[in-house]
């Protein structure tokens, strides 16, 4: 900001005189303004399409809605949305499912993909065709790579169904029973996720100087030693970006188990977004589903907030 | 000109506050629906048509000859077809926001033949008793009034439905020579006898999936014990009855007496015709495409070889059951030409456009008398003929929450015919938590 400061008037008398006369402080002033007056559109459209209704689903799940032919008219605030929450045994349910869910596959993403960040970073050439071919999961849209998943897991012709008979002798219905079904789903996430996880590991891996490398094997430390004493501490602030990214969009997920599980067998795979989707669009219960909506969000965003915190304060002892 | 900071921000908030008030503010005068016109005027009309595709004979698109059609009768009415998800749930939570926040279009939409019971509470549909004569809908069999109203009212005018059958593979049981089933015993005896023969993996299969697929099962084979998971008015709860103890007994020994495979508790209906078409299963219940799918040498392995019936009873009993699939008009309490809507909705509902629904379409008209009708007959469709005597049983959707109903009954069924779940066991949780449901207390 003071370097903006410190050189902003020159050019700015220079090319249209509107600051004549008017000190740099002046010319500083204006310039914010205008820049005010030509982000405002934006601003607004922020405000009216993420601001607002952010703010209007916590209204709504403090409220009691009900529709009728003037649309639907909020009768009375309460709390009683949340207190059928913390009633509900689904609302436990698919609050664990999502958890475990975000724990394993952030966990197993995070494992293999810093391993294909390690791989990627020492190969030479042919990096390029090696990261292209690994985006090829994570370029296809969800929709499609779980409609392709569901072939793989199909009871009748699926490959994944065939390969299991082939090994046990018997077909198994794998979205058909909860445990293979959880699994199935996250088996689907990872192979998706992975490659995100692992460009981001990737960008980190590659600023950390040679000479870190050399240093560490000049005092005679092993590939181990290296990796979490060298490595890791440097790659601490984009391993936690990747973290956080995927935390959030784990915790969040509806997608992938829409199209595979529909949240079943039953709601043994009923994440947070998808019960919240029924709640809100398949019942019509407005207000509930206002209620898991903003609870869902709080609960990611404390975690998130522990988290940052707790990586910063690492950060801070290893530095 | 200057502005400041403060100014802009109190400026934005202003405008998005004003914005969602307009949003949240109750729209100009609407007229009351007892004081709709029912006569269309002279003036020239528009009416939105939300709508998904109805198929013809060939596979095409009927609604632009059904729009044809209703020109000739009302020539000042002008349908726009405004098309609808392929999805049945994506196309309900686009209604469902779109009408509940108040828009006047579509005037008439293309809906489930299950939503009535969810559209009535929450307004989203137009009460009908007193824009229609009450003898208009006693063309209807009396399962699809009962699925088409709500606390006597009608909300949907019928335009074509949709039965379950028994396909099953004729070549097998002449070569074997095996009579085609006339019971659910004689279907579990001739399944053994095929699969002993090794010509099938599989002697039955059905969508047992946990799915609303599963409550179109369970309530067929309740009604088939002569039992409903009702009272009539929907507001109780019988799923401890002895029919539908019998029901469920009877699903889950389907899969211990190794007649149907447990991948059929995964199945869906396209699943479960895959079973089928691919030859590894003699029996299936499914809607009634299926017995077209599986008679085409484009979809099928067994083309040719495949025949239809009802769905069977118990031993004992003649009266055969189906539940009821399919699709009607309801009209938008919101709407600006409720005349024409109302024209546009009744006329689809009416003869004219079922007899070419019967000539021309691919699916099962909505009236009793067309499915008897000389141009069914000339159609020789063995759906017709089997639709004609069937005894319609709709789930129970005359009731604000079905969808939590449901869900109770498909996941207790599936649990039960997998032998996760004792069937007194899995009844008696079905039974609570189809009262929760009941009372609008589940989530």
């Amino acid at each position: 900001m003071t370097t903006q400061a410190g050189t902003a008037p020159a050019p700015a008398k220079a090319s249209t005189g509107r600051g004549s006369g008017k000190g740099p402080r002046g010319i500083v002033a204006t310039r914010r303004r205008t820049a005010l007056i030509f982000s405002t559109p934006a601003l607004l459209l922020i405000l009216l399409v993420t601001v607002f209704p952010v703010l209007y689903s916590i209204v709504l799940s403090f409220a009691r809605v009900s529709i009728d032919y003037d649309g639907f008219q909020i009768e009375e605030f309460t709390v009683g949305n949340y207190g059928a929450l913390l009633q509900s045994g689904a609302w436990y349910q698919a609050l664990g499912f999502t958890l475990l869910y975000t724990v394993v596959t952030v966990t197993v993403e995070l494992v293999l993909g810093m391993l294909a960040a390690l791989v990627l970073e020492r190969l030479g050439v042919t990096r390029g065709w090696m990261l292209a071919l690994l985006l090829v999961p994570w370029s296809l849209v969800t929709i499609v790579s779980a409609q392709l998943w569901r072939y793989i897991y199909d009871s009748t012709y699926g490959i994944a169904t065939w390969a299991i008979q082939g090994v046990t002798g018997d077909a198994p219905v794998i979205l058909g029973e909860p445990v293979s079904a959880a699994v199935a789903l996250m088996v689907a996430d990872i192979w998706k996720t992975t490659p995100f996880v692992a460009i981001i590991l990737l960008a980190g891996l590659v600023m950390i100087p040679e000479e870190h490398y050399e240093a560490a094997e000049l005092d005679g430390s092993s590939a181990w030693q290296t990796f979490w004493q060298v490595v890791m501490p440097q790659l601490l602030p984009t391993f936690t970006i990747a973290v956080l990214f995927r935390v959030l969009q784990a915790f969040g997920v509806f997608d992938l188990p829409f199209v595979l599980t529909q949240g079943g067998p039953g709601t043994a795979t009923q994440t947070l977004a998808i019960m919240g989707y029924r709640v809100l669009f398949q019942d019509i219960n407005i207000g509930p589903g206002a209620a898991i909506a903003t609870t869902t969000a709080i609960i990611v965003g404390v975690g998130c907030l522990l988290f940052l915190r707790a990586f910063r304060n690492q950060a801070r002892g290893e530095s | 000109m200057d502005i400041d900071r403060r100014g802009l921000l109190v400026g934005a908030a202003g405008l998005a506050g004003t914005v969602a008030l307009a949003g949240c503010a109750p729209r100009g005068e609407r007229t009351e629906i007892g004081d709709w016109p029912t006569e269309v005027g002279d003036e020239p009309v528009t009416v939105d048509w939300w709508s998904a595709q109805i198929a013809t004979n060939d596979g095409g698109d009927l609604r632009p000859r059904l729009i044809e059609e209703f020109g000739k009768a009302y020539p000042n009415v002008r349908i726009n077809v405004v098309e609808a998800a392929a999805d049945t749930d994506t196309n309900r939570t686009t209604l469902t926001t779109q009408i509940a926040a108040g828009s006047q279009s579509p005037d008439v939409f293309h809906g489930d033949i299950a939503w009535p019971g969810q559209f009535a509470e929450n307004k989203l549909a137009t009460p009908l008793k007193t824009l229609v004569p009450d003898d208009f809908w006693d063309q209807y069999p009396e399962g699809l009034r009962t699925a088409a109203s709500v606390d006597g009212d009608y909300y949907m005018f019928p335009i074509y439905i949709d039965n379950s059958f028994l396909v099953y593979r004729q070549d097998l049981l002449d070569k074997h020579g095996l009579q085609v089933p006339a019971s659910w015993e004689e279907v579990v005896e001739t399944s053994k006898k095929l699969i002993d023969t090794g010509d099938v993996d599989y002697g039955f299969v059905y969508q047992g999936n946990v799915y609303e697929g599963m409550t179109c099962n369970v309530v067929e084979f309740v009604a088939d014990a002569g039992g409903l998971l009702t009272d009539e008015g929907v507001t109780e709860a019988t799923a401890t009855s002895s029919e539908a103890k019998r029901a469920l007994e009877f699903m889950a020994s389907l899969i211990t007496e190794g007649v149907t495979p447990r991948a059929s508790l995964t199945y869906i209906e396209q699943a479960s015709l895959d079973a089928f078409t691919t030859g590894r299963a003699a029996f299936l219940r499914n809607w009634s495409y299926s017995y077209d799918t599986a008679n085409s040498p484009e979809t099928s392995s067994v083309a040719g070889a495949v025949g239809i019936r009802s769905r069977p009873g118990f031993d004992g009993t003649d009266e055969t059951h189906t539940t009821i699939g399919g699709w009607g008009s309801y009209i938008n309490p919101h709407t600006l030409v409720p005349a024409a809507a109302l024209a546009w909705a009744r006329w689809l509902a009416d003869e004219d456009a079922q007899q070419i629904i019967v000539r021309e379409g691919g699916v099962i008209p909505a009236r009793t008398a067309s499915l008897t009708s000389p141009d069914a007959v000339a159609a020789a469709k063995p759906q017709y003929s089997i639709a004609a005597d069937y005894t319609l049983v709709p789930r129970p959707t005359a009731t604000a929450f079905y969808p939590k109903v449901s869900q109770g009954i498909y996941v207790n069924a599936n649990s039960i015919a997998a032998g996760q779940s004792a069937v007194g066991t899995g009844l008696d949780r079905m039974q609570r938590q189809m009262e929760t449901a009941l009372a609008g207390q589940a989530l």
